[in-house]
């Protein structure tokens, strides 16, 4: 990103804990997530189930309300507006979600599933919420005509394509987009990721692309944070993400993408992480990653790591990072290549 | 494969009834699966694959039937088999994995009664003698502190404990055929990584055959040594790894491969395959891909090709997949 470009979106320090009920520690969801969001890029965030980014997209677009931290959009605060300024955050900042069975309301049609925020938000309404409707329907690859259909007459690529519809409708700035594709079978989910990179494109979207699948991931974002219970620990531009990844449970998480290529995976080395991960109500002390870092030394069971810029724009929260040999090439040969689950 | 195949599927067909109208969801699939052998059964939603490994175990309920075909295990028919003779395969020389560890094990039993229970049908060992092996099985299966875990309930374990668990089960008769549907789809990467360790070691020990159900072409390329792809109810191609991976004889298998994201391609446009799967009840004349092929002509809208052998292990249905690669039509 350029240097003197100013973020869309700012995340400082936010923390997201849910009560579990009396004499029971707090579920830490979200423990301490700070990033910048540049405008007409795509963030992707990457973590396996329970590292809290669902949660830290819903802070974003406020369906939560943060326990701590700041969020800022165009720099205004998102977590303390109120009133008109909310209704204008709200038509600023869209999401799409996962299932676009469960996000369309099976009794409403096309047109007025696609319609109502226009409806809502007094944008528009009779013949001009028509027009629009099918401008939207006709942009995400559908027809003006499916507007008097129902969902379940669409399949799940199709509804999805609704969905986006729907996120659009309101000229939004920022689109959170929540696992939007893995739901839907290998060849419809291509469909929907160039859908998204078109819109981006045409309409001049910011992206948070939110998705356990790495390869996936890649295929959009320009930069990617890496999420392990609640905490990012590590953002970097997506190449160097995947070229030179500095933080031990990044290149786990690379090494354990199935690729699908069978001598590529016959020659490269896999890092099988040992044991389950921890509850995120007790998180582990220092770095949280330490009980299944195959490269954890004493220093990592007690002092938690700060989240330091290591080269330009290349963001690690390890202790060993940029210590050459033993954060870098030493990962693969320290581990073996199947470590039992202890 | 030169000796006679641990499972021969031929030509089987399933229909289920669906408003008293017979749908055909698999239409003459025919594969083989070798002893020791490791065989991906590939395809997208609806395209057959899940019913094709349930009818082997003969899971299919009204309003389903097997209509048509035999499955050979060993050289004997299982859809000549009454329930009482299946039940005794099942479980013992054939187990199966599914997708959802949580839905396939009971909430209120624990594990150690769970593994118990399938050591007194099928091994006939009882009180002690079962959960001793209950446990050593659970150390198989690389469960940490097993001694405890045996006595703990799904809800207690993570979801990779819990698919270690059916692994657990499913192993506990020494199978000659695990069948495994879907078996990390529901699992994170590291943990799916984990799982297919696990799958590996332990085929490698005990000389299983194992037939993978899966959509996920990176999976496939870790562990088969054989790939059947289906579409839409049928077979479209088989072949060995390296034949479906680096020569893909069907455009549907082609195109499968090239939607795929791939990691260190960088951000950019994806080739999808264009449309949708069919629905079963409407399915496309000719050949089923027809309508998402970009090479479709005339013939192809009106005749359904059959598959033909490209070499000895690679069999291809598509009128343009000649003998040699590109060479047109036959």
């Amino acid at each position: 990103m350029d240097g003197n470009l100013q973020p869309i979106l700012q995340v400082r320090d936010v923390k997201k804990h849910f009560p579990a009920g009396r004499r029971r520690p707090p579920v830490k969801a979200v423990d301490g997530v700070s990033f910048d969001v540049y405008p007409g890029e795509t963030m992707g965030l990457v973590g396996e189930s329970g590292c809290g980014k669902s949660t830290l997209a819903r802070l974003i677009v406020r369906l939560l309300a943060p326990s701590a931290g700041t969020i800022r959009f165009a720099g205004q605060d998102v977590t303390r507006a109120r009133g008109a300024r909310l209704r204008q955050l709200r038509r600023d900042m869209q999401m799409v979600f996962q299932d676009p069975y469960s996000s369309l309301n099976p009794r409403l049609t096309v047109r007025d599933i696609v319609g109502e925020p226009l409806l809502v938000h007094g944008l528009a309404r009779g013949r001009e919420l028509e027009r629009q409707v099918g401008e939207l329907l006709e942009a995400v690859g559908l027809r003006a005509g499916h507007a008097r259909r129902f969902p379940h007459e669409f399949s799940g690529g199709q509804r999805q394509r609704i969905v986006i519809a729907r996120a659009l409708a309101l000229r939004p700035r920022l689109v959170v987009c929540d696992e939007p594709v893995s739901a839907l079978d290998v060849s419809v989910q291509a469909q929907i990721l160039n859908l998204l990179q078109d819109l981006q494109q045409r309409f001049g979207l910011t992206y948070i692309f939110i998705a356990h699948d790495l390869a996936v991931v890649q295929n959009v974002s320009d930069r990617i944070g890496v999420m392990y219970l609640g905490r990012l620990v590590e953002l970097a531009p997506a190449q160097a993400l995947f070229e030179s990844p500095l933080h031990p449970y990044t290149r786990a998480l690379i090494s354990a993408v199935p690729v699908p290529d069978p001598e590529a995976a016959a020659r490269r080395e896999r890092i099988v992480l040992r044991g389950e991960l921890p509850s995120p109500a007790r998180p582990p002390a220092g770095c949280r990653f330490h009980t299944r870092c195959p490269l954890a030394v004493d220093r990592c069971r007690t002092e938690v790591p700060t989240w330091r810029e290591v080269e330009p724009g290349h963001w690690v929260a390890c202790h060993l990072a940029g210590e050459g040999e033993a954060a870098g090439k030493g990962v693969s040969a320290a581990v073996p290549v199947a470590a039992t689950a202890r | 494969m030169l000796l006679e195949p641990l499972l021969d599927v031929r030509d089987l067909q399933v229909q289920f009834t669906r408003h008293g109208q017979a749908v055909t969801v698999v239409d003459g699939v025919s594969f083989q699966v070798g002893a020791g052998e490791t065989v991906a059964l590939v395809g997208e939603s609806g395209c057959g694959k899940s019913v094709t490994a349930r009818s082997i175990l003969g899971l299919i309920r009204p309003p389903g039937r097997v209509a048509r075909g035999q499955i050979l295990f060993a050289g004997q028919d299982l859809l000549s088999l009454g329930e009482a003779e299946m039940r005794r395969i099942r479980g013992n020389a054939i187990a199966m994995v599914f997708q959802e560890p949580m839905t396939s094990l009971n909430p209120v039993y624990t594990v150690g009664q769970q593994i118990a229970e399938a050591l007194r049908l099928h091994r006939g060992l009882t009180g002690r003698r079962a959960l001793a092996e209950a446990v050593e099985l659970l150390r198989k299966v690389q469960i940490a502190d097993p001694e405890r875990r045996v006595h703990e309930y799904p809800h207690q374990l993570s979801g990779g404990m819990r698919q270690r668990v059916m692994i657990a089960m499913a192993l506990a008769c020494r199978p000659r055929l695990l069948i495994a549907d879907e078996p990390t789809t529901a699992l994170d990467v590291t943990v799916q990584a984990q799982i297919l360790e696990l799958l590996r070691q332990l085929q490698a020990e005990f000389g299983m055959a194992v037939l993978m159900i899966t959509h996920d072409l990176g999976v496939v390329a870790e562990v088969a040594q054989r790939v059947v792809v289906m579409y839409a109810g049928k077979v479209v191609e088989e072949g060995t790894v390296a034949e479906i991976f680096r020569q893909p004889g069907h455009p549907y298998t082609a195109g499968l491969l090239q939607s795929v994201p791939r990691l260190g391609q960088g951000k950019g446009r994806l080739r999808p395959i264009p449309g949708t799967v069919p629905d079963p009840a409407a399915m496309p004349g000719g050949c089923r891909f027809h309508p998402r092929c970009p090479l479709a002509d005339e013939r192809c809208r009106r005749e359904a090709p059959t598959l033909e052998p490209r070499s000895e292990t690679h069999r291809v249905a598509c009128w343009w997949a000649g003998p040699a690669a590109g060479s047109g039509v036959a």
